[in-house]
């Protein structure tokens, strides 16, 4: 416990950056911490060819077949285990959300991004009545700013919590140093602030994200177990 | 705020009481969980491969055409079938045996 998948069918949403940010932070604050790289093009993997000394455990190589078992195995030794999904709809996706304490599904702003996320959403709410049991998701605003919220954003927030639908208080702006954890292929923690803008500012909110899933995690992990 | 600073506000503290557990993990899905995915576009994106009963051998191999008395190749295919083995595996044993000076 607590297996975090990170899921939306669309690509480009910000699944890779969320899960890298969640894991390193994580990881970086003690925590031990797996991160299955589920997406075909496997950009997590490529990030761990890197020189991070992160403790954060990154595994690959899992298919439609495997990805239960692996998700069950890490689970029983880590406390975290990630999931970073591929970008398409596909039975890897909705085997790892089965097997998954809490999803975050990351979009962008938009309607395209929203049309997407709501397939994710359906997918778990009926998965839900299948297996008989909750699965908490929440969504993630990704690559907004961190000034000031558009007119579209505002309404694209407001239209999801009208539906009921839980949104994250922390966004993941859009910032520079979260883009060069792939560039640099090392933690945010062990980026050069001579190199990469804002980089105080990106650890602050990769920790505020990180202690929001925290807490919401211990608050259902207290639920289940009563 | 600096992800290089010690832990802040019980951070790490409430990470360490999140424990790894086995035991938390929910009941295997059942298989109308697949079925309800593909409903929802989530379809299987990998072809199945077919299992290999044989096992590769990781090592140089040629093949002997023998010519042998019936009865003796009786006696070789009865241990085979008795021993549900391949021949392959039967000349190994076979082999095994000579070298260890078994026979």
């Amino acid at each position: 416990m607590p297996v975090i998948s990170v899921a939306n069918p669309k690509g480009g949403a910000g699944k890779s950056t969320t899960a890298l940010v969640l894991g390193t932070t994580l990881a970086h604050f003690g925590g031990t911490v797996s991160l299955i790289d589920c997406d075909p093009n496997r950009p997590i993997a490529a990030w761990a060819q890197g020189e991070s000394g992160t403790t954060m455990r990154v595994i690959s190589d899992v298919t439609e077949s495997t990805i239960v078992g692996t998700i069950d195995r890490e689970r029983g030794g880590r406390q975290f285990v990630v999931v970073d999904l591929e970008g398409t709809a596909s039975r890897m996706v909705s085997r790892a959300i089965t097997r998954s304490d809490l999803v975050l599904i990351p979009m962008q702003a938009s309607a395209v991004d929203a049309a997407q996320a709501a397939r994710a959403v359906d997918l778990v709410r009926e998965e839900e009545q299948v297996l008989n049991r909750e699965i908490p998701f929440r969504i993630v605003f990704t690559r907004t700013s961190s000034a000031i919220p558009t007119r579209n954003e505002k309404m694209i927030v407001e239209e999801l919590r009208a539906s009921g639908i839980p949104v994250l208080t922390t966004h993941l702006n859009e910032r520079a140093a979260f883009k060069s954890l792939f560039t640099y292929r090392v933690a945010l923690s062990e980026l050069d602030p001579a190199l990469v803008n804002g980089v105080p500012a990106a650890q602050e909110n990769a920790q505020s994200l990180s202690e929001e899933v925290v807490e919401l995690v211990a608050t259902l992990t207290k639920k289940a177990r009563a | 705020m600096s992800q290089d600073k010690k832990p802040s506000f019980g951070f790490g503290s409430k990470i360490a009481a999140i424990t790894p557990s086995a035991e938390d993990a929910p009941p295997p899905a059942p298989p109308e969980a697949d079925a309800v995915a593909e409903r929802h576009g989530f379809v299987a994106r990998e072809s199945e491969q077919l299992l290999k009963i044989r096992e590769p051998v990781n090592a140089a191999t040629a093949q002997i055409n023998v010519r042998a008395e019936v009865a003796d190749l009786n006696v070789f295919l009865a241990w085979c079938k008795a021993e549900r083995l391949s021949y392959r595996e039967a000349f190994k044993r076979i082999a095994l045996a000579i070298r260890k000076g078994a026979i």
